[in-house]
């Protein structure tokens, strides 16, 4: 229902300025939107530099990133991918001498431009980190923690089901669901990063960033992980940050190669592994570019 | 044997010395006592660190004990220093005084210092502002309070005309508490994790959301801490109040304004100097029970804040 309201509201047209007050509408909450996002979440990123001061972190990406897939950015460290999914939810804004040229539309909205929240543009693009980072309160309270400061629920039951349904979307419900209101640093890392990505979909985002998720976990929990990647494509816009190439290969759909700022080569999965066409990327993928 | 085995070796070491008999360097008993010396050194400094802080504490609790009674904590000053032999009189307005200044100094000092420090870690992005406070409030730290007493007195007593009051001696002790508080708070928050502080913005939280439900409880037991330690040097402070609380054998639950308070250290200061035994007995009781106040927050801040921070780490 919901979804069919989202897709009318993507094919009517609206001018710019209609939208970024959809940008900036606080999220109805309804209990079937953790289900149901529909096709909205689309990324376009148009001629993107990012500085940091004087120094150039991103030379002029273009790029577009689809719903319901999973976009990977790969690249050797220091190749400015951390910094372009940072840019996808303004998490860099507060470092000092942080600009941007160029555009960033998230459903045909520039999220730098003036009109937008950057703390509801948060509500619509969750982010995970690197290293997994509960909050030092119980299991239940670190998923409530975006719907509670949001007033997203009316009531202790309909919280409850947030906090469930969001632990059985991270995969986490079977393991905690007696421990709700243990400690979340009691979980293993593994347990904690899932905690984590449950956290960040009960805000109900639409587009999910992932930066380098699984890169602090042992073989079997980053199995898990990426399991669940592929599952909440099915609903969400995923973006994924990794220089592990089986995992880029494992999970992508579409995957961007970036090389000292710039976007050196952008394919499908298989086959950007099987035929780069850029040198440069041929390199990476055979462990010879430093 | 050996030799066959690691002929290269053996070569060079028969140089210095023999595969026979136990392996002793040249030097070994020059470095054996030397090291025997600092040792002892380290442990004469140790102990002539403590020593000062056992013999204060032995010889005021000896005294202390010997004159403390429950007249002597009920009653007040009121000519407790008269010369007449027979004078009897407590510290009871010392004491509710000592209490009622550290009380109401806190009650200005704590606030403005944990929004202060709030303000240095959170808002203030190292600008040149902020790191005039920080060093303003470090040199603040280090002004003897002799001067601040002075200060407090030309401007609250005289200028505004406060007269002696708690009031006046609060204002002038919560400046002296106000550099631990801000700087304890400020360091208690940059502490908190990067990650954690990232996890609630990526959430879509506010600045002031993620310090009222996360930064501030991670950084309490270090924010308790720091207002402790300022309440302990604060319930020591003699100068400061000579100049602006005057001294009233009876108690005195008036702030403001030219109404004079009691307190200990004015006790310990002058009434020794009196020579009937009353007087000199109660100047001990009084530094018996400021050793106490201090020796028992301190306590309260070492153990009960850790069993604090501990907490915050398992449970929450």
């Amino acid at each position: 229902m919901i979804a069919e309201e989202l897709e009318q509201e993507q094919n009517s047209g609206m001018t710019l300025s209609d939208k970024s007050v959809k940008v900036d509408e606080p999220l109805q909450p309804s209990s079937d939107r953790l289900d149901s996002v529909g096709s909205r979440g689309r990324i376009d990123i148009t001629d993107l530099s990012v500085f940091y001061g004087h120094l150039q972190v991103l030379k002029n990406i273009n790029l577009a990133i689809e719903p319901h897939k999973i976009t990977v950015f790969m690249g050797p460290s220091g190749c400015g991918k951390s910094t372009l999914i940072r840019t996808l939810n303004r998490m860099n804004d507060n470092v000092p001498g942080f600009h941007v040229t160029g555009s960033v539309t998230i459903d045909g909205v520039n999220i730098y431009s003036r009109g937008v929240d950057p703390v509801l543009l948060k509500l619509r693009v969750g982010m995970v980190f690197q290293k997994p980072n509960p909050f030092p309160l119980s299991i239940y309270d670190n998923v409530c923690f975006g719907p509670k400061i949001h007033k997203m629920t009316k009531s202790k039951a309909e919280m409850d089901d947030v906090v469930r349904v969001s632990l059985q979307k991270a995969g986490l419900w079977d393991e905690i669901k007696d421990r709700l209101k243990e400690s979340a640093l009691k979980l293993s890392g593994g347990q904690q990063q899932r905690l984590c990505i449950a956290r960040a979909i009960a805000v109900r985002p639409e587009i999910l960033l992932m930066d380098e998720p699984a890169s602090a976990l042992d073989p079997g929990s980053t199995t898990r992980v990426e399991d669940l990647m592929v599952d909440l494509a099915a609903s969400y816009t995923v973006v994924l940050v990794t220089h592990n190439m089986q995992q880029a290969a494992r999970v992508g759909n579409k995957v961007a190669f970036l090389y000292r700022g710039d976007l050196v080569e952008v394919g499908q999965a298989p086959n950007i592994f099987e035929n780069p066409t850029n040198p440069l990327t041929e390199k990476y993928i055979s462990g010879k570019l430093v | 044997m050996e030799p066959d085995r690691e002929p290269t070796n053996s070569v060079q070491l028969q140089d210095s010395f023999s595969f026979e008999g136990p392996v002793r360097p040249r030097n070994y008993t020059r470095r054996k006592a030397l090291n025997l010396f600092v040792k002892g050194l380290l442990i004469v400094a140790a102990v002539l660190v403590l020593y000062p802080v056992v013999d204060i504490l032995y010889l005021f609790a000896y005294k202390g004990l010997q004159v403390i009674s429950i007249s002597r904590l009920i009653e007040t000053t009121a000519g407790a220093a008269s010369f007449n032999p027979h004078a009897a009189g407590g510290l009871a307005n010392a004491i509710l005084g000592t209490l009622f200044i550290v009380g109401l100094s806190s009650m200005i000092a704590v606030p403005l210092g944990v929004f202060g420090g709030v303000y240095l870690a959170e808002f203030s992005n190292d600008n040149r502002f902020s790191s005039i406070v920080r060093f303003f409030a470090d040199v603040l730290a280090g002004v003897p309070s002799i001067i601040l007493g002075y200060v407090g007195f030309l401007v609250l007593v005289l200028r505004f005309n406060l007269g002696y009051s708690a009031l006046g001696a609060a204002i002038v002790l919560s400046v002296l508490m106000f550099p631990y508080t801000v700087r304890a708070t400020e360091l208690a928050l940059k502490r908190v994790p990067n990650g954690i502080k990232e996890g609630a913005l990526a959430l879509g939280s506010s600045k002031t959301t993620i310090i009222n439900r996360l930064s501030l409880k991670f950084a309490l037991p270090g924010i308790l801490t720091g207002i402790l330690l300022s309440l302990s040097i604060s319930v020591g402070e003699t100068a400061p109040l000579l100049y602006t609380a005057g001294f009233s054998d009876y108690i005195n639950w008036t702030a403001c304004c030219h109404t004079q308070i009691g307190y200990l250290t004015y006790v310990v200061f002058t009434f020794y100097t009196i020579p009937t035994t009353n007087a000199i007995d109660l100047s001990y009781l009084a530094t018996f029970l400021l050793i106490l106040i201090v020796l028992v927050i301190n306590i309260v801040a070492r153990v009960g804040l850790r069993r604090l921070s501990r907490d915050l780490e398992s449970r929450i």
